[in-house]
């Protein structure tokens, strides 16, 4: 657990220490995002004869952006993924998994001269939940912190309105707490493709 | 510019708001079963424990190298009632025969307990005390209803003294006694009160605890005088003093601080020639109550006493176990059983305020405990030590092993045997084999001493599962499904909890090397394929040992319902162990 929060907080410590472009992203800008993509299920959370053998799928989020310093902000945001469980059918569960949860981390621009494009990374915490439902009834893990890392460019449209495609990997423990049985626990990792509308106040 | 601020003060607060989101609570044991199966199910050693309904649906999982479970329904019902259950399993692989036949190698071990064993055995010592016990079942069943109908009618209480173990009531021929006096005694075992059947008897032996009678009418050659003071002192050094020392002291309603032993050819004569069993002796509470007054039991000997069995020679010819050597070798675990039925019945008349006499199956499992607990003390050895054929058969030990534990020791093999239509709520053979074992278990588990335990099981008002769910503070039911499981997974199964050991025995060391068991732990189990349901019927109290295996990497589902489809019954419960 030390490790995977640590590793994203030293990815945010680099990009906070990196020079900062005087871009579009100043100090007090609020801006808000939608985003929507794909999600390719992982490691063991995708392995074949394995736990759940999940699948492709999409994740949609939406995500608040507090300028901190110039090419830098802050998010936060709420994000739902859902993929297929290919394992589920055969022990009577629903054939799809639900993946929720917050998401807090920064964004940094990048300070390459690409004209008209700013590529972006972005790393942060999650706080999620795996979500499996069957006999009439949705269990879910204990809420797991994991991390989230991305990268993308953004594309101004029109006024505050801009494009922000990027792709995403993110990671976290999903422990069940059973009542009756023995404790068990699985890493959910997926990897997105997405792509996200921000509008800038 | 107040928007942003307050959308910028949104943000930041939505973090802490967000992050207190927490989990659904889950509650269907068939979406937990589900989704634990798909995180990899069971590890080796852990088991699912389920019940009724609950249990009508079990995904089990291969994983990477195959993996074996078993299955063990237990029916918590009155040992009258009977449930038929069928199991069907769809992707199951039946595991390879008999997994519980005692590991290769044990075949080829001396038997230890062979030579004696046979002469005691005959045809099979199992079935031939199995079949006693159902003539003794008979008796015992009689014995306690009457027994309970005295109890009714409050015959044995005079009002002055209630709760006591005071002098209430001198049986005035046995009160003050000398050897060589004769007495006389009813021996009547069909009836408590009416038609006496009286013989008479010679006091052979004194000793400060108690009293030696010998029926004149036994056979030539039997039991000397010498005989009969060893058993008296016997008494007063090892058997009264652990029996009592654990359950409490009889009542003394006749005031002489002694017990009387009634060694008597009408005992023998329960056991007509040519049967295939015994009755070893017998305890008869109607002893305890008054034989005069309105409410009184004429038939009453009005004494704490037991009836013993004697050795007959000419009928020792043709049936071995009438021979002095035999009925020696057997009277003192007798003598310690059934004093264990004498303070049991008498401390809940005249001490405990009893609403009802012990449940004959927990009142036999006392009994046996007794006999267990002789041996210990004989030995040196004690509960809790896992005990294998290496300390028992010791040479200085041996002695003790035949007299007072073996007969334990087998009776519970053959509840391995037959325990398909076995049920620890009764007292035939297997299942007073069952019914010692689970009360041993009980006591391991209580974290209270024997002394302790056994005390406060035995000085009890109400009886049976009641009487264990107040001594224990939980479900002696819970305990029984737990302890099923114990008689399979202990010393055999790695890595299980402590409520799946049996913490004084290592049966799977002692019990293949008793000569009935030909070398193998004797325990009966089934396996599983998944070609077509299976039905079983249990009996209250029964149990039954289903194994089945997964293939590696694959998954299987196991569906128990009643027999026609239904919904098991909350009282069933299902233990699904992984074993490898």
């Amino acid at each position: 657990m030390r490790n995977r929060i640590a590793a994203p907080l030293a990815f945010c410590a680099v990009m906070l220490a990196a020079p900062a472009p005087l871009a579009a992203q100043l100090p007090g800008a609020l801006s808000v995002e939608a985003r929507l993509g794909g999600a390719f299920a992982t490691g063991d959370f995708a392995a074949s004869g394995r736990a759940f053998e999940a699948g492709s799928g999409y994740a949609a989020s939406v995500n608040g952006r507090l300028g901190l310093f110039p090419g830098l902000e802050f998010y936060v945001g709420y994000e739902r993924a859902q993929m297929p469980c290919d394992a589920c059918a055969a022990t009577q569960l629903d054939d799809t998994l639900v993946d929720d949860g917050i998401g807090v981390g920064a964004i940094l621009e990048l300070p390459l001269d690409l004209p008209g494009l700013s590529p972006w990374v972005r790393a942060g915490l999650v706080r999620r939940q795996l979500r499996i439902s069957g006999f009439g009834e949705t269990m879910a893990s204990k809420p797991g912190i994991g991390f989230d890392l991305g990268a993308g460019i953004t594309l101004p449209l029109s006024g505050p309105i801009k494009l922000t495609p990027g792709v995403r990997y993110l990671n976290y423990p999903a422990e069940f707490d059973f009542q009756l049985l023995p404790d068990r626990s699985i890493d959910v990792s997926h990897f997105g493709v997405d792509v996200g509308l921000a509008y800038q106040f | 510019m107040s928007i942003k601020r307050k959308l910028a003060a949104s943000l930041v607060a939505a973090a802490p708001v967000l992050a207190g989101c927490d989990t659904d609570t889950p509650t269907a044991p068939g979406l937990e079963l589900s989704v634990h199966s798909l995180l990899g199910g069971l590890e080796p050693g852990e088991a699912y424990v389920l019940a009724g309904a609950d249990a009508g649906f079990l995904p089990l999982v291969g994983g990477v190298n195959g993996a074996e479970y078993l299955i063990v329904p237990f029916y918590s019902a009155e040992a009258d009632e009977r449930i038929e259950i069928a199991l069907r399993g769809d992707g199951v692989t039946a595991s390879a025969p008999l997994l519980a036949r005692a590991d290769g190698a044990e075949d080829d071990r001396p038997q230890v307990f062979g030579p004696t064993l046979a002469v005691r055995t005959g045809p099979g010592l199992g079935r031939m005390v199995a079949a006693s016990d159902r003539a003794h079942e008979e008796l015992r069943i009689r014995m306690r209803r009457e027994t309970m109908e005295l109890m009714r009618r409050g015959g044995p209480r005079p009002l002055s003294l209630p709760r006591s173990i005071t002098p209430r009531h001198a049986n005035l021929a046995l009160s003050d006694v000398s050897v060589g006096d004769l007495v006389t005694l009813n021996v009547q075992a069909d009836l408590p009160c009416d038609n006496p059947v009286y013989r008479v008897g010679r006091v052979v032996a004194i000793s400060e605890r108690a009293i030696i009678v010998a029926d004149t009418l036994n056979p030539e050659g039997g039991f000397t005088e010498s005989h009969y003071q060893h058993f008296a002192s016997e008494f007063d050094a090892l058997v009264h003093p652990t029996v009592t020392g654990t359950f409490g002291e009889p009542s003394d309603i006749d005031g002489n601080g002694k017990v009387v032993m009634f060694f008597t050819s009408a005992v023998n004569d329960l056991t007509p020639p040519g049967s295939n069993g015994i009755v070893l002796g017998f305890f008869y509470a109607r002893d305890l109550f008054a034989s005069d007054g309105d409410d009184g039991c004429p038939g009453s000997n009005e004494t704490e006493m037991f009836y013993m069995l004697v050795p007959d020679p000419e009928r020792a010819v043709y049936e071995p176990i009438f021979s002095v050597e035999e009925v020696e070798l057997l009277t003192m675990g007798v003598v310690a059983h059934e004093y264990q039925h004498l303070i049991n019945a008498s401390r809940r008349i005249y001490v405990n305020d009893a609403e009802t006499l012990e449940e004959i199956w927990l009142d036999e499992a006392l009994s046996h405990v007794a006999e267990e607990l002789v041996f210990y003390e004989v030995t040196g050895l004690g509960p809790r030590q896992d005990l294998g054929v290496e300390q028992i058969a010791r040479e200085d030990r041996l002695d003790a092993t035949y007299r007072y534990i073996l007969d334990n020791l087998v009776r519970y093999g053959i509840f391995l045997e037959e325990i398909d239509n076995a049920s620890l709520f009764e007292y035939d053979l297997a299942g007073r084999g069952a019914s010692w074992s689970f009360l041993r278990y009980l006591a391991d588990r209580s974290g209270e001493t024997d002394d302790e335990f056994f005390y406060d099981v035995a000085n009890a008002r109400n009886s049976g599962l009641a009487n264990l769910n107040r001594v224990l503070g939980g479900s002696a039911s819970e305990m029984a499904r737990d302890w099923a499981v114990s008689v399979y997974a202990d010393n055999h199964v790695a890595g299980i909890p402590e409520e799946y050991r049996q913490p004084s025995w290592n049966f799977r060391s002692i019990l293949p090397r008793i000569s009935l068991f030909s070398g193998q732990f004797p325990l009966s189990d089934r396996a599983l394929g998944s070609d077509r349901a299976m039905n079983l019927g249990l009996k209250g109290g029964g149990t039954a040992m289903i194994r089945v295996s997964v293939d590696q990497a694959s998954r299987a589902i196991l569906e128990a319902t009643e027999h026609r489809g239904g919904e098991l019954p909350a009282s069933l419960m299902l233990t699904v162990l992984r074993t490898r």
